[in-house]
């Protein structure tokens, strides 16, 4: 069981025509597919007519879902491993699970039945049935997304088992980290929760995928956990002081007391037109210079301000409940509408606090994640668990670190909003070392992680963050280490977001105990930026006289270090003896019939440039001369050769 | 490391967009066209050798804006080192070095470097590739007559008698003498 209001927030914020070019064209897409390889093929269909590699086969299934029908959820990067079956045409044999199968005949026709089974299945709407067959568990993603592109209205076109428990962590399903489903069932799950929406009616499964993925539930937009604001202090003296807030305020007040005298003279007998003039005076603000209307936005805007005038009956019955009741009265219906999500739709904890706040402004405030977020990064006052917010009791708790805040820093009611939103959404500036970015040092157990083959194959992966989670920031940089026999550091990377708490991908093919990282933690993208060419090995570095201190070398029981601007330092001095392109050997002479110097000149040139254009008439050589030139130099820097783009960040541009 | 073959026969700007900016601003971050989301920069670890054919004159060579993006190393069959490939080749082969001697005069009958003929067409074993008489006709005369087609085609001037000829009335010590002042310092 899901909590609709996130969606009915999301809804509010979404525009479904700008999206509705996106959704034919997924539309369209589906519907190629589905013709080019129809339900009733797969009984008969050919290796060459799935598998991905074979360049006289272009027309294969595994490139029509990973490259061609991108609409419908994305399935791309990582290893070509999820496709259970592909030809590798670089070794020119097929991969395969040579484990369980003696022959890629033998796979395939495994992988074959599989599929038609989980065809058979879905039409039966068995779908608790379809994760047991096991010819297809290694590739839950292809097998999510082949089914729904086949029952289009039974699952949702989002493929990443990662994805959707965070889609349902995010609306509140306790199951969300349930390790015994799959991604097939979690995928019915979230659909069948969003069915339960009354707003979501009528909607498609790439309608719904297009909502939460633009939304604030999405999970590559997932509010980081920002830590506290070192100077409270300064921080509100800034913003109270800042050009335009003694306009700002004087607007507010006015506006709040024209909406407290309509709810005076109206509450409980409002017209649509007054209910909306009152939004507008909710919202009214001064921003740079110039009134505005989006002091709250989107709440009491658009889809949700219609939805609260939808059914002018209710609302006029809890607004009078709210606003003319006793104290009692008046907060035991707050209570309600904070408990029952549903008593008033659209009103989600925006309205009724709002109201209460224009009843009481010293003791009370509007409550919003984000006001929520902001009083978390000011005081000690900590939430409930969980992305939405709570009920009164919480409410309660909020309203009394809101004004204990006030009343510490002196903070005029109709201005606490605007700086509660402003602590939510401002980035810290960095520590000590301000204006250069962190260093770190991560930790990669090779028997928990397949770190070489995963540093090989993609050019971002996803890494815990179980020290100093409050501190590493997107742009810090990373040096990667390896744990075991032949420790040291491997490669470098760059931090691509802030720290976001989620379950690990057990899909990850690169993760060889599932068990040690599968469960939710605060975790970085981290962006490989360079694979070292030879180890700078624990050995050498203990001999270091500043290098022997890395905190991986005194405690190796972590995952993330700090490493100290010397230490840094040091690093790069050993890094540059291994960077850049090597000396050419001399018997490259041999192969080319070119004097080594003539040779060395024009890699010089390639090392200073980046890029060189051998120009001459035909049959001098220059091809040829290239191409040993770069089989030298790649074969001394690099072991890497394919790199493809990583799926979660391609997964919704 | 990227090897783009016959790098001035593509529309350059075209196919490299926003890479032409980058290749220059090597260190800069750039929004692309069509991912605007995310900044983009180039690894430094890549690196590009582009080819280009000098002799090609249906297709465009490469403008000042390119050429100010790349270092430019020329492979040209009269000047060293490449001139003297085929002799080192003949050499190590221990294969008879007529061939290299006959090179040189033909590119000195032609004396334009730009469609000078490479030493790669006579670096095939004469023992069982093939001999230089067809590979003089079947594939030097037709490329010297594709370059000369509408000037004037004098293919006697470039034929392997007269340069046979030529080479003989020439004492050889002389040819290989002028080889190792040639070569490489």
């Amino acid at each position: 069981m899901i909590n609709c209001d996130p969606v009915l927030e999301a809804l509010a914020a979404y525009d479904p025509d700008a999206h509705e070019a996106d959704t034919l064209k997924a539309e369209e897409q589906r519907a190629a597919l589905v013709e080019r390889f129809p339900k009733d093929g797969w009984p008969t269909m050919a290796l060459d007519r799935y598998a991905l590699g074979r360049s006289d086969h272009p027309e294969n299934f595994c490139r029509w879902m990973e490259f061609v029908a991108t609409e419908l959820g994305s399935i791309k990067g990582g290893s070509a491993r999820k496709h259970l079956i592909y030809y590798q045409a670089a070794a020119q044999e097929w991969w395969f699970d040579r484990k369980s199968y003696e022959t890629v005949e033998e796979a395939w026709e495994a992988v074959r039945e599989g599929f038609v089974k989980a065809i058979e299945l879905g039409g039966a709407g068995e779908w608790d049935a379809i994760e047991a067959i096991s010819a297809l568990r290694p590739g839950p993603a292809l097998l999510n997304k082949t089914l729904s592109v086949y029952f289009p209205d039974q699952l949702l076109p989002i493929n990443s088992q990662t994805h959707l428990r965070h889609f349902l962590r995010q609306l509140g399903d306790p199951e969300w980290h349930n390790q015994e489903l799959g991604t097939t069932r979690l995928n019915r799950r979230l659909l069948e929760g969003l069915r339960t929406c009354e707003s979501l009616g009528g909607w498609t499964t790439t309608q719904m995928e297009w909502l939460l993925y633009s939304s604030e539930l999405s999970p590559l937009t997932a509010t980081p956990l920002a830590g506290p604001i070192a100077d409270v202090a300064a921080f509100i003296a800034k913003l109270l002081t800042e050009t335009g807030s003694d306009e700002r305020l004087e607007l507010r007040r006015e506006a709040e007391d024209k909406a407290r005298r309509l709810l005076d003279d109206f509450a409980g007998t409002m017209t649509e037109e007054q209910a909306r003039e009152l939004f507008k005076l909710f919202n009214a603000d001064f921003v740079k210079g110039k009134h505005t209307h989006d002091r709250f936005t989107p709440a009491f805007m658009g889809q949700t301000a219609n939805g609260l005038v939808a059914n002018l009956e209710k609302f006029n019955a809890w607004t009078a409940r709210i606003w003319k009741g006793s104290d009692e009265e008046s907060a035991a219906a707050l209570a309600t509408m904070l408990t029952d999500r549903k008593a008033l739709p659209s009103a989600g904890t925006a309205y009724p606090t709002m109201l209460e706040y224009l009843r009481s402004p010293e003791t009370s405030a509007i409550w919003l994640r984000t006001t929520d977020g902001g009083l978390q990064r000011l005081t000690s006052y900590m939430p409930k668990k969980g992305a939405s917010l709570g009920g009164p009791e919480d409410y309660q708790r909020f309203c009394a670190a809101a004004s204990q805040l006030m009343a510490d820093y002196d903070i005029p009611p109709e201005l606490l909003d605007n700086v509660l939103a402003a602590a939510a959404h401002t980035v810290e500036p960095k520590g000590p070392e301000s204006g250069s970015e962190r260093v770190w040092l991560f930790q990669a157990n090779p028997t928990i992680y397949d770190i070489d083959h995963a540093l090989s194959e993609l050019t971002e992966v996803t890494w815990v963050v179980r020290q100093s989670k409050n501190e590493v920031r997107k742009g810090d940089f990373v040096y990667l280490w390896r744990s075991g026999p032949d420790a040291g550091i491997v490669a470098t990377a760059t931090v691509m977001n802030d720290p976001v708490e989620m379950p690990g991908d057990t899909d990850d093919p690169y993760v060889i105990k599932v068990e040690s990282l599968s469960k939710p933690e605060p975790r970085v993208i981290l962006r490989i930026d360079s694979v070292l060419p030879a180890v700078i090995r624990r050995a050498d570095l203990i001999e270091h006289s500043t290098l022997k201190d890395l905190g991986v070398i005194r405690f190796a029981n972590a995952t993330n270090f700090k490493v100290t601007s010397q230490q840094d330092q040091a690093l790069r001095a050993l890094f540059a003896g291994t960077q850049g392109i090597p000396m050419l050997r001399a018997e490259i002479e041999d192969r080319v019939y070119l004097p080594l110097p003539w040779l060395q000149e024009a890699v010089d040139l390639l090392e200073d440039k980046g890029q060189v254009v051998f120009y001459g008439p035909p049959g001098t050589g220059k091809t040829f001369v290239a191409l040993v030139l770069a089989r030298s130099v790649a074969r001394a820097r690099c072991r890497c050769c394919r790199r493809p783009s990583p799926s979660l960040r391609a997964h919704r541009r | 490391m990227l090897i783009v073959d016959e790098i001035n026969r593509g529309n350059i700007p075209k196919i490299f967009g926003e890479l032409l900016f980058l290749l220059e601003y090597r260190q800069k971050a750039i929004r692309l066209q069509y991912w605007p989301e995310e900044d983009f920069s180039l690894p430094n670890n890549l690196f590009l050798i582009g080819t280009m054919n000098t002799a090609d004159r249906s297709i465009a060579l490469v403008d000042a804006a390119l050429r100010r993006r790349f270092y430019f190393v020329p492979f040209i069959p009269t000047v060293p080192p490449v001139s003297n490939v085929l002799g080192r080749w003949l050499n190590t082969h221990k294969f008879d070095d007529e061939a290299a001697r006959l090179l040189a005069l033909l590119n000195e009958e032609i004396a334009r470097d730009e469609v000078a003929i490479g030493p790669s067409y006579f670096m095939t074993d004469p023992k069982d590739g093939p001999d230089l008489g067809r590979i003089w006709d079947r594939a030097i005369m037709p490329l010297l007559e594709e370059y000369y087609y509408g000037t004037v085609w004098e293919p006697a001037r470039f034929a392997l008698p007269r340069l046979k000829a030529r080479l003989d009335r020439a004492p050889s010590e002389d040819v290989e003498e002028e080889g190792q002042t040639e070569g490489i310092e």
